[in-house]
């Protein structure tokens, strides 16, 4: 594996609650993408997923605090950067595509006007002319006319308005795009379509991604790695054939297994009983066990580690310790 | 954009027309005699009454009565004033122009007080000086005008002899040109207070809330995402976004600003339209009310009509509505 | 039990909590008036524009009225003309609203026209030209007020059948054949009422002011002691005797925080979402 361009060490991230104290979203959680890779991370609402991405960029809400752990982005950890240092980072080398909103953008600014801050932010110097050439060929590349520029954020549809996030997204070139729910509240048609211009888009501008979703579908349909969270840990990581076919934590099974396949024999879906831990308390043993179907006495005394089962491929559970020793 | 225009202006028409009605109706569906309320007199003369008989045609169908009264309305003719037989419509604009000065520099000054310290609080969300603030907006917006204006009176003309009682201008020395405008703000600042302080807090919380809610909404976050600094989103997209419920209120405001110092200009003998008010309640100069009432439904209707148009200008989602 | 919940995040509410007690205290001030109040409002003694003593807690005015004794009377007033106009103009503009958002339509578009002609008119001045012509009394008064302030709570009842009307259990009672009237009174009203609550308690006190006003005026009912008519009596005598206006505005600016901060706590408890800080700070 060629030198990761983004590592995630050990990362926490917490909230403070009004009434409830200390609200662990994150939590001990490492993982890596290379170059031109794809990583999805998927979970269920309260998995932490999205707390991870407002951790990489430090935008987490005052009431959060990231309580240990590193961001390493090309060799800097951006952990340790003020805001102000920050500010270079952002959009220029990581950029975020945000769940459909239609309040993305200033409902009472002109895209044109908004995009034209946005780019002047790391080229101060460009000029309108350029800018507009710019604006044009990036929203031809995700498929919008160059009258979208002069609208208003409300005279778009949400799939146009997911283009357009997209094509800002893409404006500095950044050497990492996070996609936080890009595609959720999307209808299946449009989710459908925004997807393949995506891998389009992948491909032409040799992106890295990180695929932030609760849908498996699409982690399926683009990545080449998936992270599986729960309860802001994570439980498994590795390549998407084999996390698909051959899940070796519980969870994943019961995750893949909660949604209907198109082909092959029909089976009832499953749910997974049971309903998130309080993270507000801290715990003993595997964060999973009081749902896992395959619990074992030491699993509620005992918080697994991380096992190496290949290279690329990690569990924490101690069903995989049955199976190798721990790297 | 065009047809919102108009039919905004169709519905101000429609709600002076309304005004009128009303007007027209009030008198005649008051309890005893038009001709007793028109003369103001218990026993008019019968010289008086076949008078009055005949200028508002009290003898034929209401319906041509009102129409009459239109025409009369048309002609800028407002009726006379029962108390000095003075045309209505020159004695309201004599005294319009005091109140207006009053009005507006307390009406200006509120919203600029109250906007900013509203961002402020907004900016400070929950911290001591929020909650301070936010008490004495409650405070303030408790407070009857007038009683505010004794108050006012009280400590700083009589006790501490700073500003003076009353009036818009000193009556013992005849002032010119600057002198006459010094002097005029010297009495102004008083009443203006007053009011500026009664008006403040309604724009300190709706500026406040507003803020607060736009600070949180999606596009604050892509900016911050895409690096752009504070100040700048707060200037450009924060402000412009938020600013549209205070600039509603200030166009309701604006509209009001003809009637609303009454209270305050009878406490500190303002020479505007109060005083005229009061006295026209009280002599039940009807054809003199009812002549400042139209003027208010009117000022009101236009001023929400500008509002209307400004805010489509400033909110491009609305103009399709 | 919707109730139950309500008065727990009520609960949460400071400001909430302290108009509550701060209206309960007025209310047993007006409720017990005759045994809180040393003097009969009316009662004339010898002692004319005195200071405030122990004879007199709050001083007289120039008749030797006790001002104490006239405050707390007073307080009877305000409270009922601000309670009675509020919920004159909630019942009204709760069956308005409701009947307009409900029924949708020419009858929703007609009523709404009504309503927002009838905002633009400035209410003020038109309770004052009523009260000129048809008499002073505390019931005209009350009614005046209560019928012009109500187009905001149409409003509200408005937006809230609009949804309502959506729902299943509306729907429900549609299919099931209940008389519109029915499903008016008994799913749409019960259930929109909430935010016209928190309104009612904000008009109660613009209602108080606006009487407060009238009575400064002289156009209170005569008979009434009301503080906004002791607050014109004082004035003349205001540069020696200022007790006689100052008491009863600050019984006003009370009174009215009162009902302010009740309905502050009322929108938080109204208001499922807390607030909280964004990435902002």
């Amino acid at each position: 594996m060629t030198e990761p361009i983004l590592e995630v060490v050990d990362l926490s991230v917490s909230y403070r609650m009004p009434g409830k104290g200390e609200i662990r979203a994150v939590e001990g959680l490492s993982l890596a993408i290379s170059s031109g890779e794809t990583l999805g991370v998927v979970g269920e609402s309260g998995s932490g997923k999205s707390t991870l991405a407002s951790a990489i960029l430090r935008l987490l809400p005052s009431n959060g605090s990231i309580t240990g752990g590193q961001v390493i982005f090309q060799g800097t950890n951006l952990l340790l950067l003020s805001q102000e240092e920050m500010r270079q980072f952002r959009w220029k080398a990581i950029a975020v595509v945000f769940q459909k909103s239609m309040n993305a953008l200033s409902p009472v600014h002109r895209i044109d006007e908004q995009f034209f801050d946005v780019i002047r932010v790391h080229q101060p110097s460009i000029t309108r002319e350029e800018f507009m050439s710019l604006a044009k060929r990036l929203l031809a590349r995700v498929g919008l006319r160059e009258s979208a520029l002069q609208s208003y954020p409300h005279e778009l549809s949400g799939g146009m308005l997911q283009r357009l996030m997209i094509a800002l997204s893409l404006i500095h070139n950044p050497k990492l795009l996070i996609l936080d729910e890009a595609t959720t509240a999307l209808d299946v048609v449009t989710q459908g379509q925004i997807l393949r211009e995506f891998k389009k888009l992948r491909e032409e501008f040799s992106l890295t991604t990180i695929v932030i979703t609760h849908d498996i579908s699409v982690v399926a349909e683009l990545c080449d790695k998936v992270a599986v969270m729960y309860a802001g840990q994570l439980m498994e990581l590795g390549k998407i054939e084999r996390i698909l076919t051959r899940p070796d934590h519980p969870y994943t099974q019961a995750l893949l297994a909660s949604f209907p396949r198109l082909e092959g024999p029909r089976s009832r879906i499953e749910g997974i009983p049971g309903a998130l831990p309080d993270l507000s308390q801290p715990r003993l043993g595997c964060v999973f066990a009081e749902r896992c179907p395959r619990v074992l006495p030491q699993c509620q005394v005992q918080s697994p580690p991380n096992y190496h089962l290949e290279p690329d491929h990690i569990v924490k559970c101690h069903l995989a310790g049955r199976e190798r020793t721990n790297v | 954009m065009g047809r919102f225009v108009l039919r905004r202006l169709g519905t101000m028409l429609l709600t002076i027309f309304v005004v009128l009605f009303i007007n027209f109706a009030l008198i005649h569906l008051a309890p005893g005699d038009p001709i007793r309320i028109l003369s103001g007199l218990d026993n008019p003369s019968e010289e008086m009454i076949q008078n009055l008989r005949e200028r508002y045609g009290l003898d034929k169908p209401w319906t041509i009565q009102f129409l009459t009264y239109l025409k009369q309305l048309a002609h800028g003719d407002l009726g006379r004033s029962i108390i000095n037989d003075q045309p209505v419509g020159p004695q309201i604009f004599e005294k319009l122009t005091a109140t207006l000065v009053l009005t507006l520099t307390a009406t200006i000054a509120a919203f600029v007080l109250g906007t900013v310290l509203g961002t402020f609080s907004a900016f400070h969300y929950r911290s001591k000086l929020d909650a301070i603030l936010s008490f004495f907006a409650y405070l303030f917006y408790s407070m009857p005008s007038f009683w505010l204006g004794l108050m006012l009176m009280l400590v700083f003309a009589s006790w501490l002899k700073i500003l003076p009682t009353s009036g818009m201008v000193s009556l013992r020395e005849q002032q010119q040109g600057l002198g006459y405008v010094l002097d005029v703000v010297r009495h102004l600042i008083l009443p203006s207070t007053t009011l500026a302080l009664v008006y403040a807090p309604v724009y300190y919380r709706i500026t406040r809330a507003s803020v607060i809610q736009t600070l949180d909404e999606d596009f604050v976050t892509t900016f911050l995402a895409t690096g752009l600094s504070k100040s700048q989103i707060l200037r450009k997209y924060v402000l412009r976004n938020a600013i549209l419920p205070t600039v509603t209120m200030l166009g309701l405001h604006l509209g009001y600003v003809v009637t609303g110092a009454a209270l305050v200009e009878i406490v500190f003998a303002w020479p505007g339209m109060g005083r005229m008010m009061l006295d026209a309640v009280f002599r039940r100069d009807y054809p003199l009310l009812t002549g400042i009432y139209l003027m208010i439904s009117v000022s009101v209707a236009i001023a929400i009509f500008i509002t209307d148009i400004i805010y489509s200008v400033l909110d491009p989602r609305i103009r399709y509505s | 039990m919707k109730a139950t919940y309500l008065w727990n995040r009520f609960r949460q509410s400071s400001y909430g909590l302290v108009g509550l007690i701060l209206l309960a205290v007025i209310l047993m001030v007006a409720a017990f008036a005759p045994f809180i109040a040393p003097y009969k409002p009316n009662e004339l003694t010898n002692d004319l524009l005195a200071p405030p003593s122990f004879k007199h807690f709050l001083g007289t005015d120039h008749l030797g009225r006790d001002v104490f004794s006239g405050v707390v009377y007073g307080s009877r007033v305000s409270l009922l003309v601000g309670v009675t106009a509020a919920i004159i103009s909630a019942i009204l503009g709760t069956m308005i609203g409701a009947l307009a958002g409900y029924t949708g339509g020419i009858v929703d578009e007609l009523i709404s026209k009504f309503v927002d002609i009838f905002l633009m008119i400035p209410t003020f001045f038109l309770i004052l030209i009523v009260v000129v012509l048809y008499g002073n009394s505390l019931f005209y008064i009350m009614l005046v007020i209560g019928g012009t302030i109500w187009p905001a709570n149409a409003r509200l009842m408005r937006a809230q059948a609009l949804t309502l009307r959506e729902r299943a259990f509306v729907k429900a009672a549609i299919t099931l054949g209940e008389s519109q009237f029915r499903i008016l009174l008994k799913h749409i009203i019960p259930n929109g009422i909430y935010p016209i609550i928190a309104n009612t308690t904000l008009q109660m006190a613009g209602a108080i002011l606006t009487e407060a006003g009238l009575s400064f005026l002289g156009l209170g009912d005569p008979n009434t002691p009301s503080w906004g008519k002791m607050i014109f009596e004082g004035r003349s005598y205001i540069q020696t005797a200022w007790w006689t206006s100052f008491f009863p505005g600050s019984a006003i600016v009370l009174t009215v925080m009162a009902f302010y901060f009740i309905g502050d706590g009322l929108n938080f408890a109204l208001n499922p979402k807390l607030k909280e800080k964004g990435a902002w700070e």
